[in-house]
């Protein structure tokens, strides 16, 4: 009888491995925490050497930026540009929307700029090809963070951290699809979830009355309460109030912060629930 | 030094490769995906057995690195691993320009069902055009960086398999 070749040997082999990896793999789906910490543990020890080569690479990684993303930062630059034009000819009612936020949140007595922060710089995206709507930041649990907590910038709402590592932490942005916050439409006084669409917007479909009147453009902040965010944190806009739904009503919200130039974010440390 | 300790070696090397310079320098949002490489070529050049075991372990360190859960990427680094030896055989005298087209597909093959697995596990944020575009890049990409690994990955294995690497790579 023939002696099984490499191919045949390796079968038992793979199957084991495959087994182990399912295993691992319902394990960690099941939310086995000794599986969490020691991933993140992991990459505790490889978060220095990060850093490290972060830093000292810096000046190269500009110019490789510069050189493979040319056509973007020319698209880029003349879309600011554009965009500066806009909105020098919406600055009256700009400042009348801002006066109107201020007033309300002015009303419940939660300044929205009195949060205790951590500020973050932007790393970039985390390692492998599809982290998209996933950005990497260069504050951890050494400086007071933890999985969940709200990450803003002056303008709003930009995610949540989704984890957390010492020197390092990954956050979901808004438009991410598996990003979900408690939102209230500040003029109607509707509450309702909004979800990350994958796109550029956020889109609020639970919780809103059909027959309530929500005018475009109307502003949208957190709603706190049993939200895992502090309330009044500014959202965005609405850009579609879908006012004449019949069964099912989608608004699509308009971001606030611009989730794509980012550069440095703040980490909400303060839930607001004691105040 | 055993293989198993220069394995490890490649295998802990690769993974800071992938977590520092290959995450920072993309090309069009793409990454080299260095540790599905190392195990493709481990595959190839140590057979299905070597390979499999190589290519589990290389995907538990993406697995760590991406924050996927651990096993995700084992499902299809393994067996693409047994996939590749079997081809080495087809390919003794095959043109390098060959080697690295095959290479090239076979990092995209491994990328784009990573990402489908991942959407199977619930990783939402994977579109079929980001799909599609990041596995064809990273494909490129990969085997561009390819022929320095590949030396790589013969030093660890020339301990275990004396003489028979000279009938994997033609013209050497």
């Amino acid at each position: 009888m023939a002696a099984p070749g490499p191919a045949e040997r390796s079968r038992p082999t793979l199957l084991i491995l495959l087994a182990a990896a399912l295993t691992l793999l319902t394990l960690q789906v099941r939310g086995a925490q000794p599986l969490d910490a020691f991933q993140q543990g992991i990459r505790d020890i490889i978060g220095p050497v990060r850093t490290i080569v972060d830093k000292s690479t810096d000046p190269i990684q500009s110019v490789w930026s510069g050189i493979v993303n040319y056509s973007e930062l020319q698209e880029e630059n003349e879309r600011l540009a554009k965009e500066l034009a806009e909105v020098r000819g919406e600055v009256l009612s700009e400042e009348a929307d801002r006066e109107l936020l201020e007033r309300l949140l002015g009303e419940i007595d939660v300044p929205y700029a009195d949060l205790e922060t951590v500020v973050a710089r932007l790393l970039g995206t985390p390692p492998g090809n599809f982290g998209s709507h996933l950005v990497e930041i260069d504050k951890g649990s050494d400086d007071g963070l933890s999985e969940g907590m709200a990450v803003i910038t002056g303008a709003g709402l930009v995610g949540r951290l989704e984890q957390v590592d010492r020197e390092r932490s990954v956050v979901i942005l808004a438009t991410h699809p598996d990003f979900s916050v408690g939102v209230r439409l500040v003029e109607s006084q509707d509450e309702g979830l909004a979800k990350g669409t994958g796109g550029y917007e956020i889109r609020l479909e639970d919780g809103v009355r059909l027959d309530a009147f929500i005018e475009e453009g109307e502003v949208v902040i957190t709603s706190g309460g049993r939200s895992r965010f502090p309330g009044d944190i500014p959202v965005g806009k609405v850009t579609d109030p879908d006012n004449f739904a019949e069964y099912e009503r989608i608004i699509k919200i308009e971001l606030a912060a611009s989730l794509e130039n980012l550069s440095f974010v703040n980490v909400v440390t303060d839930s607001g629930s004691g105040s | 030094m055993t293989t198993r300790i220069r394995s490890f070696v490649v295998l802990v090397t690769a993974a800071l490769l992938q977590a520092t310079i290959f995450t920072e320098f993309r090309f069009l949002g793409a990454s080299v995906e260095v540790l599905l490489l190392v195990t493709i070529l481990a595959g190839y050049h140590g057979g299905p057995e070597h390979g499999s075991i190589f290519g589990f372990f290389a995907s538990l360190l993406q697995d760590v690195l991406t924050g996927a859960p651990f096993g995700l990427h084992a499902m299809v680094y393994a067996p693409l691993a047994v996939g590749v030896s079997s081809l080495e055989d087809r390919l003794v005298e095959s043109r390098p320009v060959i080697y690295g087209l095959g290479l090239g597909l076979a990092i995209s093959i491994g990328t784009a069902l990573a990402g489908f697995t991942g959407l199977l596990f619930g990783q939402t944020a994977i579109t079929s055009s980001l799909l599609i575009n990041r596995s064809i890049l990273a494909g490129i990409t990969s085997a561009l960086v390819a022929a320095p690994i590949n030396k790589i990955i013969l030093w660890s294995l020339s301990l275990s398999t004396p003489g028979a690497l000279e009938l994997r790579i033609p013209g050497k």
